[in-house]
């Protein structure tokens, strides 16, 4: 199981880190900041916010003192929740950008976004040692939770809803099948990151532990897996995926 | 937002030649664009040529118009001859296939 959570953790950290980089490479040969926004999102989170969260808690435990913490806490949140916000503005600028609402939304997310950071360093400056913030924090670990799953959920939903739209394009010639199969594995990783957060909340609330053999481990393990695979499908696909994604769609571009 | 000019260009086009007044033509083109997938305020002229060509003679038929594909015919002829401003590069479909690298 420990070797199961391990991996994934690794895939994730590689996948995302790689197509980060390749859609920042990509930016700047585009000057689209759609590309720009999504690459650094994911580079902030998994390539910069998830090393620097282990970082820390290696700091934390050797010793370093409350005004170090504050300072390496507070530029961790501060990074993770710019990829954070920065995913959510991707999707109102793909999806909803002549929406007043989403405009709304994204106010929000951003309030959240701010008042979790300040709440966990907060939180963790209270607490004094990581032990004593792995009793305390629960409800900053949860947030945490709520907020990437939100996040990434309403990624997954607006490009699903839209995907609906482009199947019925194909089917007219009017709409490219790697286009369409990338905006759903894109939705199925927004589907998943929001379903594992609903259920690792689900699992904290009810007293699970983030341990050895647990099955919070596992679930998490198990949509990190699926992230990982609909990200790499989606923007590193290998030749022969793609050469299946059309013969998929070959009856309907007959 | 307002409907693309190329939806109102088609709509104008098919209320002068047939039987259908304003509120009926864009009804019908609207109904048509929906079974397609396509949005009457970005949608472009050569998609809606390929709404006319494949979709349109349908809901003409249903709405007891005479010889639709006819209508069709002198839709598509005055669509290649309108003007479009062309794609933005910015609706969710070019973003997502520029994200492909």
């Amino acid at each position: 199981m420990v070797v199961f959570g391990l991996a994934s953790v690794g895939i994730l950290f590689l996948v995302w880190n790689v197509v980060g980089v390749r859609l920042l490479l990509l930016a700047r040969r585009t000057r689209g900041f759609p590309e720009f926004a999504l690459g650094s999102s994911l580079l902030l989170v998994a390539g910069i916010g998830f090393p620097m969260s282990v970082f820390n808690g290696l700091v934390w435990d050797a010793g370093a003192g409350p005004a170090t913490m504050v300072v390496l806490n507070s530029l961790h949140l501060f990074l993770q929740n710019a990829g954070l916000m920065l995913a959510a503005v991707f999707t109102w600028r793909v999806f909803r950008r002549h929406d007043t609402w989403a405009l709304g939304l994204l106010g929000m997310i951003a309030i959240a976004l701010v008042v979790h950071g300040v709440g966990m360093v907060a939180g963790m400056h209270a607490a004094g040692d990581r032990a004593t913030f792995a009793e305390t924090g629960a409800i900053w670990f949860c947030a945490t939770l709520v907020l990437c799953g939100g996040v990434f959920g309403w990624a997954g939903l607006e490009a699903l809803l839209y995907r609906r739209s482009l199947v019925k394009r194909l089917a007219l010639g009017l709409a490219s099948p790697e286009v369409v199969n990338r905006m759903f594995l894109w939705g199925v990783m927004g589907v998943a990151s929001f379903t594992c957060g609903v259920v690792d909340v689900s699992l904290l609330a009810a007293g699970v532990r983030m341990e050895a053999g647990s099955v919070l481990l596992l679930v998490t393990s198990f949509f990190g897996l699926v992230d990982s695979a609909c990200l790499y499908l989606a923007f590193l696909p290998p030749r022969r995926y793609l050469d299946w994604v059309h013969r998929q769609a070959a009856p309907v571009e007959a | 937002m307002a409907d693309s000019p190329a939806f109102d260009f088609l709509c104008n086009a098919l209320e002068q030649g047939s039987a259908l007044d304003r509120l009926e033509a864009r009804g019908t083109v609207r109904l048509a664009l929906k079974q397609s997938g396509l949005d009457p305020r970005h949608v472009r002229r050569d998609e809606l040529a390929v709404v006319v060509e494949k979709l349109l003679p349908a809901e003409l038929t249903s709405r007891g118009i005479d010889d639709p594909e006819g209508v069709c015919r002198q839709l598509g002829s005055a669509l290649a001859g309108f003007a479009d401003d062309g794609p933005s590069g910015e609706a969710p479909e070019d973003v997502f296939a520029r994200l492909g690298g």
